[in-house]
């Protein structure tokens, strides 16, 4: 039998009021899923600031809602005619009889008609609006809707407000740093690898490192300050900048975005600590003494240390020969082959077996070693161990200490007015002598003043070579030598007529020394007084006060022990009033800054910006101190802190850097005296040690 | 009449009896005994309230129990283990209960200073009482106004436990700076706090330096407190008759005293040349300023200065052997000198600053001492060439003397001196107040006359100044009272007017103020013994009531009731008048 047309209206009928049944549980199923999304939202999940997966994890959330919905529906099983019926009992079970006769029709046919057909008219009777409303479904998916829309604009708001600086501006949020790439490249010489960072809060670099930022912001310029210079990093690409800079000296570098419009964004401040190169440090391990030995036909073993924070460029063990004796001494520099051990590139050992033979060494001669290592940097001052000498004894004699005059022998000491004293004793004595006795006599005064003589050209650093020819001008200055010893005359070492009249006076010992050796006392005494003379000149009071005082503390001797008595006066100054350093000042002003910080409950949306500029302040008092630097990380990390919303987290870091630059603070201020006693407990001890004291207790 | 009748009326006449004995409200008088009242304290609300609770549960079955002592009371039970501030409230006999708490820690003899200048840093000391931590780590801190600023951790040795502490401000800014020293135990979550005020203030120790000729040890010492921004020092060095260097403005003699009062410290170089006058003049600035005078010598040779020191026989060492001159109080600023004197009796009632130890004898040499002349402090130096080694690598000759000079000029007193017992209080406590008016107090002249007005002023609101009542107080010149903290919490003054001058101190009211809770269980034992009760520990609390019942005798005393002032009189009244209507309805009546 063909379904009567009533039949069709009921189903028709059934089929809307299933969809309608179906949009219901979606908007509720949805609604539930959008709730369950702001609760996240605010729970701060997903992270502030990524819109993009808030949304997803919201529609993701309201679909899963929709099946669960759907599920929960499919699993009462019930009918959609039952529900009609249950909504509109006026049906009285017509509904249901008609749906049951449409599946299978076990009535004969003119009731199913008579079936159909008044549903068909109950049915149409029906309003599907009032039965199945889908207002408070729909009010419930949009009131979730528009909750955890506003739930995620605020977060995402609050932001870019707090990286915006809380200027207020859209503008100004929108230049913001989102990474920073860092990349320390050190300097070739230290053949150390390239080292990478992703916004590091410090950077350690060996000094004479490249350091290269890229950073990656949304703003239209982006600029970078350290203490001394201030920068713009280059645009490479859409959103990347670019700029470089030399590790020197210890500081930081802070980097500020800004908009198209100049607007600042909030500012990364990066400490950079510079690690210095030092230069190798070497000893000699053995034999790390002095000395004396019997003859030259002799070996000494040697053993070297060298180290080096980065590595080892060479290790060479270099020796000087000093050989003769009186006034004629030869230096002869050279080095020695050493078998070396590499224990790492930063650790060398070194050991050799030297020969002495091969010196061709006197007795009384002698050489000095020392072992010279260098690294690879350019230009630097290689590292040198302590010098030994190793000393051929003269036959029964002692061994000098280094190249100073022999203290056992009075003769090196005798001072140039002894020679004078001597000379002319022997002179007086001439008539009682023989002529030998006085020759010879007068031959040791000779060596007597070679000797005094030879004490002088050492302190002018044993260039013999200078005064070559006794008969030549005195005012005759080896001009190579004197040009060598300019850097000495700069740094005021010496000064040029002293320098002259102690030539003067050598060669004046030098022709003394002469006539004394041919017994001509005569012209031996006007040579040893005229250097006498010159000594006097070259070593006068007035010569080394001057080159004592600089011309600014100069004495002014118009205004010594001159004047007249009336003018001298009352000499009046302001009375003192020390101010507190600049480091005092500085610090606290930055813990001022901080108790003010963290005094605000919650947070102000600038208070990132403000971190940032405290850690600067911090790190401009002194960026070499290290618990200064500890503290200007701490507050970095507080403004991290607080821009992501972790205020507990922010007020310890706040109180750790406070605490930190306290202490810094504290060593440079006295403790203030404790509480004074009142006034009339220090008058009763006083009036105790009065009557203790009597009768002598008042003047 | 019938039954019924009969039992209307009844009803009606109860309902009228009821309203008129209301209307009298007779009074009867009658002698009772009533349950005692007993108040319960406890000394620190943060750590011994929960103790209190329980005595207060334990005693409520016996006894009227107050929260809070009540001079009116038949008895109090304190709960803790410090001292009350006052014993006023506090009616006998008195018990405590001390608690068993392990492990604990309290905070005793915390001290800061109450005003300091602001370049120097405020130490801030206590001892903190640890019982039954040992291994446990203790962990201290001091904050300024909510910001932490200083912190000490150490662990504990043993069980029982006293470890001064020290910390430290740095002041940023001049105001009232209140502090906070917390202490807690490693693991523990009760932490125990007390608060204090410091302030900080623009000012500057005024010092004056007066040389009767030209001294390298007073010119060092000089040039030393120069550099402090603690101090602003005027000078005047005498370099020949009629001519001298001045710094600032400085008297033109000693025996000026109008002029020589402005300073707080007076600092005498080469004293052996001070004539006569200029001794009499420093003692009166001593005993009528109440100032600090410090005789710097350089060399020993008699003088008129032996009437200030009053020291019979000096000794002299000038060998030429360098010594350490170590400070009294363990601070590492020791001198070095090699020609030193020292009085061979220190004068009665001197002590020493720094010494040496003699290698002779266990006895110390006192070479930098001080004595009490009047109300004020002579300081006198025997480290005579202390300045040949002043450098800083050999000595803490600039550190010795500004310290010393600064203790010096603290202990002179200001024209007016205000000591409030607490500075930080809760809203409604109250805090005594001392006021010593300096130039009533330390003139000679009898009577004196001093007119004194002090009032509490809020910095913050624009609330009316608050008059507190002074009376004097014992000797001239002195005067007490008490502030009540107001309701409103906030930082507020105390400014105090006398002959013209004026000073101020600050308030802190504060709802969560803490104050030190000394523990003192055997003072407070003994305290309680003297008030007529005893001391019971914690797990004895069970003996307490029966303790108490035996202290107090209260007496049955006369009391007026007034029965028709129960509200329960209107149940019977509403039934007797709701029967009768129900009866006459019954009846069909109207």
């Amino acid at each position: 039998m063909n379904a009567p047309p009533d039949a069709s209206a009921l189903r028709a009928f059934l089929a809307r009021v299933s969809r309608r049944l179906a949009w219901t549980t979606a908007a509720e199923g949805a609604a539930a899923g959008l709730v369950v999304a702001l609760v996240l939202v605010m729970a701060g999940w997903p992270s502030r600031g990524a819109p993009a997966k808030a949304i997803a994890a919201a529609a993701s959330l309201a679909a899963a809602g929709m099946f669960v919905r759907w599920l929960f529906m499919r699993g009462r099983g019930e009918r959609v005619a039952l529900i009609v019926e249950r909504r509109a009992p006026q049906c009285r079970n017509l509904v249901v009889t008609a749906d049951e006769l449409t599946m299978s029709n076990t009535v004969v046919d003119h009731i199913a008609v008579l079936v159909f057909s008044q549903t068909a008219r109950l049915v149409n009777g029906l309003d599907l609006a009032a039965l199945f409303p889908l207002r408070n479904s729909l009010i419930a998916l949009a009131l979730s809707t528009g909750l955890w829309t506003l739930a995620v604009a605020r977060a995402t708001t609050s932001e870019a407000e707090s990286r915006g600086g809380g200027g207020g501006s859209s503008r100004a949020a929108l230049a913001a740093i989102s990474a920073i790439d860092v990349t320390v490249i050190p300097p070739a010489y230290t053949g150390k690898h390239v080292e990478s960072m992703v916004d590091p809060a410090r950077i350690e670099a060996l000094v004479g490192s490249r350091v290269r930022l890229t950073v990656h912001a949304r703003a239209a310029g982006v600029s970078m300050e350290s203490i001394h210079t201030r920068d713009s990093l280059v645009a490479s690409s859409s959103g990347t900048f670019e700029g470089e800079l030399i590790a020197d000296a210890d500081g930081y570098v802070a980097i500020e975005p800004r908009s198209a419009d100049g607007h600042a964004g909030v500012r990364r401040l990066i400490g950079i600590s510079v690690l210095p190169d030092n230069a190798p440090r070497v000893r000699i391990t053995a034999p790390a003494r002095d000395l004396f030995l019997r003859d030259a036909h002799q070996t000494i073993d040697i053993a070297v240390d060298a180290s080096d924070d980065l590595r080892l460029a060479s290790l060479r063990l270099r020796f000087t020969k000093v050989s003769g004796s009186g006034e004629r001494f030869t230096f002869t520099e050279g080095e020695v082959p050493m078998d070396i051990v590499r224990t790492n590139e930063r650790m060398w050992k070194g050991h050799t077996t030297w020969r002495l033979d091969a010196l061709g060494l006197s007795p009384g001669d002698m050489v000095v070693y020392r072992a010279v290592a260098a690294d690879y940097r350019p230009g630097a001052t290689p590292g040198e161990s302590d010098s030994f000498i190793a000393e051929i004894l003269l036959p029964g004699g002692d061994a000098a200490a280094g190249f100073a005059l022999d203290p056992e022998q009075e003769r090196y000491a005798v001072s140039q007015q002894m020679v004078i004293l001597k000379t002319e004793r022997l002179s007086a004595r001439r008539a009682a002598t023989s002529a030998d006795a006085f020759t010879t006599a007068a031959q040791e005064l000779a060596a007597e003043q070679r000797k005094v003589r030879a004490e002088f050209v050492f302190m002018m650093g044993g260039e013999l070579a200078d005064a070559p020819d006794l008969s030549g001008s005195l005012t005759d200055i080896n001009e190579e030598a004197e040009a060598e010893g300019e850097s000495d005359l700069l740094a005021g070492r010496m000064a040029n007529q002293g320098r002259v009249a102690l030539l003067r006076a050598i060669r004046s010992m030098s022709r003394a020394a002469a006539s004394l050796t041919t017994a001509d006392l005569g012209p031996a005494l006007t040579h040893e007084r005229a250097a006498l003379a010159q000594l006097e000149r070259a070593f006068s009071r007035t010569r080394i006060i001057l080159r004592a005082l600089t011309e600014r503390e100069r004495l002014d001797l118009t205004r010594r022990l001159t004047g007249v008595l009336t003018d001298a006066a009352r000499d009046v100054h302001p009375a003192v009033d020390a101010q507190p350093s600049a480091r005092v000042l500085g610090l606290r002003r930055t813990l001022a800054g901080i108790a003010a910080l963290a005094g605000a409950s919650p947070f102000t949306a600038d208070a990132p910006a403000q971190t940032a500029a405290l850690a600067e302040s911090v790190l401009r008092v002194d960026a070499s101190s290290k618990p200064l630097q500890d503290a200007a990380a701490l507050l970095n990390n507080a403004g991290d802190a607080i821009a992501h919303g972790r205020s507990v987290d922010a007020r310890a870091l706040l109180d750790r850097a406070a605490t930190g630059i306290a202490a810094s603070l504290r060593g440079d201020l006295a403790d203030a005296p404790a509480a004074a006693l009142p006034a009339d407990v220090n008058r009763l001890n006083g009036a105790l040690n009065d009557a203790l004291r009597h009768p002598r207790a008042t003047p | 009449m019938t039954h019924d009748l009969a039992t209307r009326w009844t009803l009606r006449a109860i309902a009228i009896a009821i309203a008129v004995l209301a209307a009298l409200d007779p009074a009867i008088a009658s002698k009772r005994r009533t349950k005692p009242a007993i108040a319960v304290a406890a000394m620190d609300s943060h750590r011994d309230s929960a103790l209190a609770d329980r005595v207060a549960r334990e005693l409520g079955k016996t006894f009227a129990v107050t929260r809070a002592p009540v001079s009116n009371a038949e008895g109090t039970v304190l709960v803790g283990n410090g001292l009350p501030s006052t014993s006023d409230e506090i009616a006998t006999p008195v018990f405590a209960v001390l608690p068993e708490r392990r492990p604990a820690v309290a905070l005793n003899a915390v001290r800061a200073p109450a005003w300091t200048p602001r370049e120097a840093r405020v130490p801030v000391r206590a001892v903190a009482h640890i019982a039954g931590a040992r291994g446990r780590t203790l962990e201290v801190t001091l904050s300024a106004n909510g910001l932490i600023v200083d912190r000490v951790t150490q662990p504990v040795p043993s069980d029982d436990e006293r470890v001064p502490v020290s910390l430290a401000l740095v002041p940023t800014a001049a105001g009232v700076a209140r502090l906070r020293l917390s202490a807690v135990l490693a693991g523990a979550r009760d932490t125990v706090a007390s608060d204090v005020a410091v302030d900080v203030r623009d000012q500057r120790w005024r010092v004056l330096f007066f040389d009767p000729r030209p001294s390298w040890m007073s010119t060092f010492v000089r040039r030393a407190v120069e550099r402090d921004a603690r101090f602003v020092v005027t000078s005047r060095v005498v370099t020949s008759r009629n001519i001298s260097t001045d710094a600032g403005q400085p008297p033109g003699r000693l025996d000026d005293l109008a002029a020589l009062g402005l300073f707080d410290a007076v600092v005498v170089g080469a004293p052996e040349t001070l004539g006569d006058n200029d001794v009499v003049a420093i003692d009166a600035f001593l005993r009528r300023r109440g100032g600090g005078v410090v005789l710097l010598f350089d060399r020993r040779a008699p003088g008129r200065y032996d009437k200030l020191t009053n020291v019979d026989t000096w000794v002299d060492d000038s060998t030429g052997k360098t010594l350490s001159v170590v400070p009294i109080n363990g601070d590492s600023a020791t001198l070095r000198a090699s020609d030193l004197a020292w009085p061979s009796h220190l004068p009665a009632g001197a002590e020493a600053i720094a010494h040496i130890v003699s290698p002779a004898s266990d006895t110390g040499r006192a070479i930098v001492w001080r004595s009490a002349v009047g109300a004020g402090r002579l300081v006198v130096n025997g480290a005579l060439d202390s300045w040949r080694f002043r450098d800083p690598t050999l000595s803490g000759f600039d550190r010795f003397w500004t310290t010393t000079i600064a203790e010096a000029a603290s202990a002179a007193p200001a024209p007016i001196t205000i000591h409030l017992a607490t500075a930080v209080l809760a809203p409604g406590e109250e805090s005594k107040i001392a006021v010593s008016v300096r130039d009533a107090e330390l003139s000679g002249d009898r009577p004196s006359h001093s007119s004194v007005t002090a009032t509490l002023e809020s910095t913050t609101s624009g609330a009316a100044p608050i008059s507190v009542r002074l009376q004097p107080s014992g000797a001239a010149g002195q005067f007490e009272g008490a502030i009540g903290a107001p309701i409103l919490a906030g930082v507020y003054r105390v400014v105090v007017s006398a002959d013209g001058n004026r000073a101020e101190a600050p308030v802190v009211v504060a709802t969560n103020a803490m104050h030190p809770a000394t523990d003192a269980p055997d003072l407070l034992t003994a305290w309680v013994n003297a008030r007529g009760g005893r001391a019971l520990s914690e797990s004895r609390l069970g003996e307490l009531t029966a303790a108490l019942r035996q202290a107090i005798h209260p007496a049955p005393h006369l009391e007026i009731w007034n029965p028709m002032r129960s509200p329960w009189w209107i149940v019977p009244f509403a039934l007797a008048l709701s029967a009768e209507w129900w009866l006459r309805r019954r009846r069909g009546m109207a």
